[in-house]
């Protein structure tokens, strides 16, 4: 298969809700054209109403457009044979609150037609994995909303399927889960597996989406890879452990002396509540203190492999161009490497050009310094804005003054 | 097949673990088993009690059943869309018509369930209440000869009159007392004197002895130890009501059976009365003669008497034994499924493009349409011309239903409670029919129509 693939296709894709006398009362989505490939994490991203649910349950054939084409594995959405590829959690876990978490993902395992061994193994493992092994034979209603998430994502990957459309899928969930899930997209996505997310939370789509789109009124206002979309041209970020006051006045002094900029900030960032957060359970779950809820989430069950569910002959012609399998552990490093490099570089030469600096006791800080434009540093001086953090302001400026600076000698 | 059964079993699951089944249950428990209490009377008959509790038990068990076909058939599939849990199922790889197909497999696995909880329980309480004491030996044998069986009749075979009728039409036309030249007067004029003739050939003048046959005894046993019986009602013309007939009875041919003379009988007319006499009595052709004397006229001194008049079809008829209570109660049992197979696809039916009250009121409304046949065709039909919107709505009314009955079946002619009561034979063809057209024919198409209607449905709501 090749990494271009496109496994999601739409041209023109609108849907139309119309009212008891057939007349247009919502334009849900209008003239949609996307395009998912294989193996990436497909972002889609809006406001609520923005239209984000009509197309994936378009794309499911829980709803028909009105217009235009949807293709899904180059077949249309209401093809059963399509169907068995794809794993779906809906924005809320519909689950059925009289069976208990095994009797469900047996119900589903069912509709796929899976061998019981293979169903109970995958189970089995897909109740590790989401940490309800030991809750397993309480009915669902009983569950609490974070719980029942966790079910609602063991269903959605019972079938190991090629397609994930998970709508909201760290709704309910707390921050371990939520971590989890995004560990778990980032790992789907390096096993070759092809994800759609939905979402408004912005931070989630950020951490693990490749590509994304923003939907507003029904239509696409923007799309796009996320780092192109996101990278901050007109800013550099240097994380160091915490420096002297006298060290941090040299690196000031060198980078204006080098880059002729000024340092804009330099702040001691506080940990976020979230690592922490997941560090005080963690510990307390190392400590085996009691809980009714979930427990310790476990490993990605090895099923959900990438050449798992193909035949031998898809596997054998597939298996040379598949670069899916290296992306997650080769694409996240390599937006990161160059940036990293470059960073190390001009710390090194800061290191070189300031007093040697003894930072040992203050390991457990950072220091992070940012650096613009040595003008802008200049206006703030004199009493300007002290921040200005959008992108395309800073550019302005930036442009501007660039413009004086290349008119300066030796700029 | 697989998927079908999945969804069939998970809807199984569903009514149970809902309690809908449980309700249910108890509510047939709590009316079988009821049921003696409230129907028992210090002088009732063991027969008569048994025949009330079988009636009551088995004429609203089909009730019960059909409304749980209505609720089950609507909520498995209502419920779904309701709660949304659809989106997860259809997402999978599951053709919509195999969702539709388990939904139906399940319903009706729980509904049949059910009546065999329920036919059992009711056999066990129905052998309970045999058990007890009999009134008198007739109470013994009534019970167990016209209730705890299963009997195959045969009515009195009539003489074709037509070519009688003709020859007086024509006699009529002669003499110049018949004027109405219509083929289809001629047609009506022709059946009435026939039946005119049959009545008269029924009936019996005080003193007369007239001869009857009974044919298509094939399968009788012809023993003397087995036992038949005549079953009868007749009046005395001329009479009230609640007047004594008194009559004499030979049976069996002379030629080439037993005959059998039972002593002169005095029968209260209007009424029906059964006359036991030997099987040996019905001749090797399978058929048997039956002689009957009118001694009205013995009755009072002076009294003239009264000409008896027997009626035809089931005021006339020979009752044999041909198979077991239970097997009987199976078969009648089986009918009751086959009617409430057919409300549970015509919920589901309602249930795939109607929200799930208005999906059961639809189902109840096509059940009570079924149960009241063509009673409600029939009002319309009667009373003068009316006035006003009435009068010309009327016939509309009267064409629309007639249209709806046509495609609808008369559950009345699938109801085997009545004749399973009285001990007669619900045949197997009886039972073959209706499974044929309440569950291969109509049952199907109903499906049918379902899966196009939820294939084209979206399953999913505007959310915008």
């Amino acid at each position: 298969m090749s990494p271009d693939r496109v496994i999601v296709k739409t041209v023109g894709l609108t849907k139309v809700f119309k009212d008891f006398w057939r007349r247009d009362k919502v334009a849900a989505v209008q003239d949609l054209n996307l395009e998912v490939r294989q193996g990436e994490v497909f972002g889609l991203l809006g406001p609520n109403g923005s239209g984000k649910s009509t197309t994936i349950k378009m794309l499911l054939g829980l709803l028909y457009p009105t217009r235009g084409r949807i293709s899904l594995f180059g077949r249309p959405p209401t093809d059963v044979a399509t169907k068995s590829r794809i794993g779906f959690l809906p924005e809320e876990s519909y689950l059925y609150r009289f069976l208990n978490a095994r009797e469900t993902l047996q119900l589903y395992a069912k509709l796929f037609r899976l061998d019981a061994k293979v169903r109970a193994s995958r189970i089995e493992k897909l109740l590790e994995m989401v940490g309800l092994q030991h809750q397993a034979k309480r009915r669902i209603g009983e569950y609490s909303k974070g719980m029942a998430r966790r079910i609602g994502l063991a269903q959605a990957l019972i079938n190991d399927p090629d397609f994930l459309i998970l709508d909201e899928p760290t709704t309910g969930l707390d921050p371990i889960g939520t971590r989890q899930i995004k560990e778990l997209i980032r790992e789907l996505a390096s096993r070759g597996k092809t994800v759609l997310l939905s979402s408004h939370l912005l931070s989630d789509v950020q951490d693990v989406c490749d590509r994304f789109c923003i939907l507003y009124g029904g239509r696409v206002q923007a799309v796009g890879d996320i780092d192109e979309l996101l990278r901050q041209q007109g800013s550099t970020q240097i994380t160091a452990p915490r420096l002297k006051e006298e060290t941090i006045k040299e690196i000031e002094k060198l980078i204006r002396l080098r880059e002729n900029k000024a340092v804009t900030s330099v702040e001691h960032p506080t940990e976020r509540l979230e690592h922490f957060f997941v560090r005080i359970v963690e510990e307390a779950q190392a400590s085996r203190i009691a809980t009714a809820g979930v427990q310790a989430g476990g490993e990605l069950p090895d099923f959900l492999s990438e050449d798992q569910g193909e035949t031998l002959v898809e596997t054998l012609v597939s298996a040379a161009d598949r670069p899916t399998v290296e992306k997650a552990t080769a694409s996240a490093p390599q937006r990161a490497e160059p940036q990293e490099e470059l960073d190390a570089h001009v710390l090194s030469d800061l290191m070189e050009t300031a007093a040697p600096a003894e930072h040992a006791e203050h390991r457990s800080q950072e220091a992070v310094a940012s650096a613009s434009d040595a003008s802008l540093a200049e206006s703030r001086e004199a009493g300007g804005s002290s921040e200005n953090t959008d992108g395309d302001v800073d550019r302005g400026v930036i442009d501007a003054l660039l413009d004086k600076s290349e008119d300066r000698p030796g700029g | 097949m697989g998927r079908i059964l999945t969804i069939a079993h998970h809807t199984v699951r569903e009514a149970f673990r809902m309690k809908v089944v449980m309700a249910f249950a108890v509510l047939i428990l709590a009316l079988i088993c009821g049921l003696p209490f409230s129907i028992q009377r210090p002088n009732a008959t063991v027969t008569a009690t048994v025949q009330t509790f079988l009636t009551w038990s088995l004429t609203p068990l089909g009730v019960i059943l059909s409304f749980l076909a209505v609720f089950l058939g609507c909520l498995s599939i209502s419920d779904e869309m309701y709660h949304r849990q659809i989106y997860t199922l259809v997402s999978k790889p599951i053709p919509r018509w195999q969702y539709i197909v388990g939904k139906w497999v399940g319903v009706v696995q729980v509904l049949t369930g059910l009546l065999i909880f329920a036919g059992l329980l009711t056999y066990v309480m129905a052998r309970l209440l045999a058990s007890a004491e009999p009134t008198d030996k007739i109470d013994k044998f009534t019970l167990e000869q016209e209730v705890l069986t299963a009997r195959a009749h045969s009515s009195l075979h009539i003489p074709d009159f037509t070519a009688l009728a003709e020859r007086v039409l024509a006699q009529l036309k002669e003499e110049g007392r018949y004027a109405d030249a219509s083929a289809s007067a001629q047609r009506a004029t022709k059946v009435r004197i026939a039946g005119e003739y049959s009545q008269r050939w029924r009936a019996i003048a005080p003193g007369e002895v007239r001869e009857f046959e009974f044919r298509n005894l094939g399968l009788v046993e012809r023993s003397r130890d087995k036992t038949m019986q005549l079953r009868y009602k007749a009046k005395g013309l001329g009479y009230a009501q609640d007047e004594v007939l008194q009559t004499l009875w030979v049976f069996g041919d002379p030629r080439d059976a037993d005959v059998y003379q039972p002593d002169p009988r005095r029968d209260v007319m209007d009424r029906y009365h059964v006359i036991p006499f030997p099987a040996s009595c019905v001749s090797p052709n399978g058929r048997l003669k039956v002689r009957v004397q009118n001694l009205d006229h013995l009755r009072r001194e002076g009294h003239p008497g009264a000409t008896i008049a027997f009626e035809a079809e089931e005021g006339f008829e020979v009752l044999y034994k041909i198979g077991s209570f239970e097997g009987n109660m199976a078969r009648t049992l089986f009918l009751i499924w086959c009617r409430v197979v057919l409300i549970a696809s015509l919920a589901i039916l309602s249930a795939t493009f109607l929200s799930y009250p208005v999906a059961c009121l639809l189902a109840f409304m096509f059940y009570v349409l079924s149960v009241s046949g063509g009673y409600v065709v029939d009002a319309l039909g009667f009373g003068g011309a009316q006035d006003g919107v009435f009068g010309v709505a009327k016939p509309f009314a009267k064409a629309m239903l007639e249209m709806v009955f046509w495609v609808l079946p008369k559950f009345s002619k699938y109801d085997g409670v009545p004749t399973f009561v009285e001990g007669r034979n619900v045949t197997l063809m009886w039972d073959l029919l209706a499974f044929g057209k309440l569950v291969l024919f109509l049952s199907t198409i109903i499906l049918l129509i379902a899966c196009i209607v939820f294939r084209r449905r979206q399953v999913a709501e505007l959310s915008v």
